[in-house]
C-alpha cells in the first residue's frame, strides 16, 4: 500500500520533474557569438550568456518575471557584479527581430539534438524574417513567457501552436537570408539548479 | 721865472692870433687843407695825413643827447656803441644806417656747440638772444642755414622776434640713424637790410652698428655681440637684411631682446627682415576633472630692455606669436548593465599658435583623443586648429550597445597676434542592451558634461609684436595691430 501511494506520488510529480533541462549551447546574435546555458525548472526559466570582450569576461544572466512582467538582468564584470530590473514596459523590439504576423507551421520532421528527439516548426513574420525551430517536447510552459520573450520566434511559434517545450535549436534568418540569430545545443541535461533562477 | 711864464703866455696869445688871421685869410680863399696846400677843390677842408687819422668829437649817448638843438648833420663818435653818429634833423643816427627806423640789434647765442649722443639725448638746444639798440621796434626773423644729414631737424622756438627783442630757442634733434659728424649751422637774424649771422656747430656721436644678416633663433643684442652692458649705456643701430628672420623656439622667451644692455641705452632698429615670435602651444590632455588645459601663451617678437627706435621698412614683419588654443576633455563613468563600469575619457587638444606651437597632445593616455594642428612656420603662418571629434564612436561589450555622439572641439590656436581660443565638449552617451529573446531596453541617454559647461580652458593670450616695459620707442605708437607687417600689441 505504502509503495502503491510512492508510486501514485511519483508519477504526480513526472510531469513536473520531466521539465527540468539545463541547455549549453551557443548563441549568434546581432553578429557575435555567446556561450549560452538556459535552465527549466518545472516552470521557470532563466538563461545566461557569456562573452569575451578585450579579454575580459562577461557573464549575464536574464531572469524573466512573467508575473510582474520584469526581467531582472544579474551582471558579473571585471569590475563587479550587478543587478538591474526592468519593466517590460521599457523594452522594445526592433523592426528586424519583430514577430508581428506570425506564421508558424509544425513539420513530422525529427531529428535528436544532444540525446534528445526533436521536432522541427517552420515560423515566418510580416517582415519575412524565417524561422526552422527545433523543440523538445518536455512539457515546459512555454507559453508563460511569451510575454517576456518577445522577440524569441521560437517561444512565439511554440505558443501560437499551443505546444510546450523548450526550443534547442533555433535559426532565424531575415528575407534577405541573413541570420539573425541562431541557437544551438551541444549539451542537454534533464536537471536544473534552481539556484540559478535566483 | 716869471719872465719865463710871461713869454710862453705871450707866445699862445700871439699863436692865436694868427691863427685866427689865417683862418680869416683861408675863408677868404674858399678851402682849407692841413697837411696838404692843395685841399680838394669841392672840399672846404682836407685833412691828408699818412701817420695820423681824424678825431671827432667823442661822446658818450648822455653826452650827445644833452646838445640841445644840434645843427644838422652834426657829427660826434659815440662812444657808448662805437659808431659814427650825426644828427638828421631828427634822430642821432649811426654811419650805416639808412634812416631813424632802420634796425640796430646785437645777437648773441647762448651756446656756440654741442653733441647729440643719441644714447642719453637725441637733441640739443640753445637760444638766441636779439636787442634792439636804436629803439627801433622792428621784427626781427630768426633763420638757420645748415647741410645737416638726413635724420637732424632743426626746429625754432619762435622764429620771429617781434619788437625787436627777445629770446628765441633752436632744438636740433638727430635720430639715431642718422650719419655721425660734426656739422656747421649758421644762426641768421635778419632785420630790414641788417642781417647778423653766428656760427652753431654740431656734433653727432656715433653709434655701435650691427648688421644681421643671417636667421637668428632668440637674439640677444647684446650677447650675441659682445657690446657693454649695465653701467655703460651706449646707442646701437642694428639693421635687419632682408631675408634674415629672428625667431625663437620657445614661446617663453622673445624671438629678439636687447639683453644685458644698460638701461639707458638706446637701440634703432631698422627692419628688412622677420621677427616672428613663437606661437603657444595648444592645451594638452591629461587633466580631465578640470575639462582641459588652457592654451599656452605666445611668445613677443621684440622684448625691450632699453629705449628703442623702430624703423620698418617694406616687408619688414613684427608677428607676435599667437595663443595656443585651449584644450578639452572629459572623463566619465557609469555603471550600466553587462558592462558594469564603463569608464571613458575623450577630448581634443588646442591649435598651436602661430607660429610654430605645438597643438595638443595627451600628457597621459586618453581613451578618444583629437590632438591639436600645429601652426604654421613663417611670416605667413596660420594659428592651428583644435582637434576635432564629432563622429559618433559606436561600440558593443557583450550585448551592451554603446554609443557616444561627441561635439568635442579643441580651442584654436591664434594667428600672429591673436589669442588663442577656449574649445568646447559635449558628448551624448546612449547605451543600451539588446536582451536576447527580449528585446531591448535603453539604460543610459545622458549628455555630458551636465550641466553643459559654458566655459572651458582658455585660449592662450598672443605674445606681443613690441614689448616696450615702460621704456621709451620711437617709430610706432602703442596700440594693437593687425596689419600686413606688425600683428599684435606694441605696448
Amino acid at each position: 500500500m505504502k509503495k502503491f501511494i510512492y508510486i501514485i506520488f511519483a508519477l504526480a510529480l513526472t510531469p513536473f520533474v520531466y521539465s527540468q533541462a539545463t541547455l549549453n549551447g551557443n548563441m549568434s546574435f546581432n553578429g557575435k557569438n555567446f556561450r549560452i546555458t538556459t535552465v527549466y525548472t518545472e516552470s521557470e526559466t532563466a538563461y545566461e550568456i557569456k562573452a569575451m570582450h578585450e579579454g575580459q569576461e562577461y557573464i549575464t544572466k536574464f531572469i524573466p518575471n512573467p508575473a510582474l512582467k520584469q526581467i531582472k538582468i544579474l551582471s558579473q564584470t571585471p569590475s563587479g557584479n550587478l543587478e538591474h530590473s526592468y519593466s517590460m514596459n521599457e523594452v522594445t523590439v526592433e523592426e528586424n527581430l519583430s514577430t508581428e504576423g506570425l506564421m508558424a507551421r509544425k513539420t513530422e520532421e525529427t531529428k535528436t539534438i544532444a540525446g534528445v528527439t526533436c521536432t522541427k516548426i517552420l515560423a515566418q513574420t510580416k517582415n519575412g524574417n524565417q524561422a526552422e525551430i527545433w523543440y523538445y517536447d518536455n512539457g515546459f510552459p512555454i507559453d508563460k513567457y511569451k510575454d517576456i520573450y518577445k522577440s524569441d520566434i521560437a517561444v512565439q511559434a511554440l505558443s501560437a501552436l499551443g505546444l510546450n517545450g523548450i526550443p534547442m535549436e533555433v535559426q532565424l534568418t531575415n528575407a534577405e537570408g541573413y541570420s539573425l540569430m541562431s541557437i544551438s545545443t551541444r549539451e542537454f541535461s534533464k536537471t536544473a539548479d534552481s539556484s540559478f533562477l535566483k | 721865472m716869471y719872465t719865463c711864464i710871461l713869454n710862453i703866455t705871450m707866445r699862445r696869445i700871439f699863436t692865436l692870433i694868427l691863427t685866427v688871421l689865417s683862418l680869416q685869410t683861408f675863408a677868404q680863399i674858399a678851402n682849407v687843407g692841413i697837411g696838404t696846400n692843395t685841399p680838394h677843390n669841392t672840399a672846404l677842408l682836407e685833412l691828408s695825413s699818412s701817420k695820423l687819422g681824424f678825431l671827432p668829437p667823442r661822446l658818450t649817448d648822455v653826452q650827445r643827447d644833452s646838445i640841445q638843438n644840434p645843427a644838422l648833420g652834426l657829427t660826434i663818435f659815440n662812444t657808448s656803441d662805437s659808431t659814427f653818429q650825426f644828427w638828421n634833423g631828427t634822430c642821432w643816427i649811426r654811419s650805416f644806417m639808412e634812416d631813424c627806423n632802420d634796425c640796430l640789434f646785437n645777437m648773441f647765442l647762448s651756446d656756440t656747440a654741442g653733441t647729440i649722443d643719441r644714447t642719453l639725448t637725441d637733441s640739443v638746444d640753445f637760444n638766441i638772444t636779439v636787442n634792439s639798440l636804436n629803439g627801433s621796434q622792428n621784427n626781427i626773423g630768426i633763420f638757420t642755414i645748415h647741410n645737416l644729414p638726413v635724420g637732424v631737424s632743426v626746429s625754432i622756438s619762435n622764429p620771429i622776434i617781434y619788437g625787436g627783442t627777445g629770446t628765441a630757442n633752436i632744438q636740433i634733434v638727430a635720430d639715431i640713424f642718422a650719419t655721425a659728424g660734426t656739422y656747421p649751422i649758421a644762426i641768421q637774424a635778419i632785420c630790414g637790410s641788417t642781417v647778423k649771422v653766428l656760427l652753431y656747430e654740431l656734433t653727432i656721436d656715433p653709434c655701435y652698428y650691427v648688421p644681421v644678416t643671417q636667421n637668428q633663433n632668440i637674439y640677444d643684442l647684446q650677447a650675441a655681440n659682445n657690446l657693454p652692458g649695465v653701467g655703460t649705456p651706449i646707442c646701437v643701430v642694428m639693421d635687419v637684411l632682408a631675408g634674415a628672420q629672428i625667431t625663437s623656439n620657445n614661446p617663453a622667451n622673445a624671438a629678439y631682446t636687447s639683453g644685458g644692455l644698460d638701461p639707458q641705452s638706446h637701440v634703432g632698429i631698422r627692419n628688412y627682415g622677420s621677427f616672428v615670435a613663437r606661437g603657444g602651444n595648444g592645451g594638452a590632455g591629461g587633466n580631465l576633472q578640470t575639462f582641459g588645459m588652457p592654451g599656452q601663451n605666445g611668445g613677443d617678437a621684440i622684448n625691450m630692455t632699453c629705449r628703442h627706435t623702430y624703423l620698418n621698412n617694406t616687408n619688414g614683419y613684427v608677428l607676435g606669436g599667437g595663443g595656443g588654443g585651449g584644450s578639452v576633455g572629459l572623463s566619465y563613468s557609469v555603471s550600466v548593465p553587462v558592462v558594469g563600469n564603463l569608464g571613458f575619457g575623450i577630448g581634443a587638444g588646442g591649435g598651436g599658435g602661430a607660429a610654430l606651437g605645438v597643438g595638443g597632445n595627451p600628457t597621459t593616455t586618453i581613451q578618444y583623443w583629437q590632438a591639436g594642428q600645429n601652426g604654421g612656420a613663417g611670416p605667413n603662418a596660420l594659428g592651428g586648429n583644435g582637434g576635432v571629434i564629432n563622429t559618433p564612436i559606436p561600440f558593443s561589450i557583450s550585448v551592451a550597445n554603446i554609443t557616444l555622439t561627441p561635439n568635442v572641439a579643441g580651442g584654436n590656436g591664434g594667428n600672429f597676434g591673436v589669442n588663442g581660443t577656449s574649445g568646447n565638449l559635449s558628448v551624448n552617451i546612449n547605451i543600451s542592451v539588446s536582451i536576447p529573446l527580449v528585446g531591448t531596453v535603453n539604460v543610459v541617454n545622458t549628455s555630458v558634461p551636465n550641466p553643459p559647461l559654458a566655459n572651458f580652458p582658455a585660449g592662450g593670450t598672443a605674445g606681443w609684436a613690441i614689448r616696450r616695459n615702460g621704456f621709451p620707442l620711437q617709430g610706432i605708437p602703442s596700440g594693437y595691430y593687425q596689419t600686413s607687417f606688425i600683428k599684435g600689441n606694441v605696448n
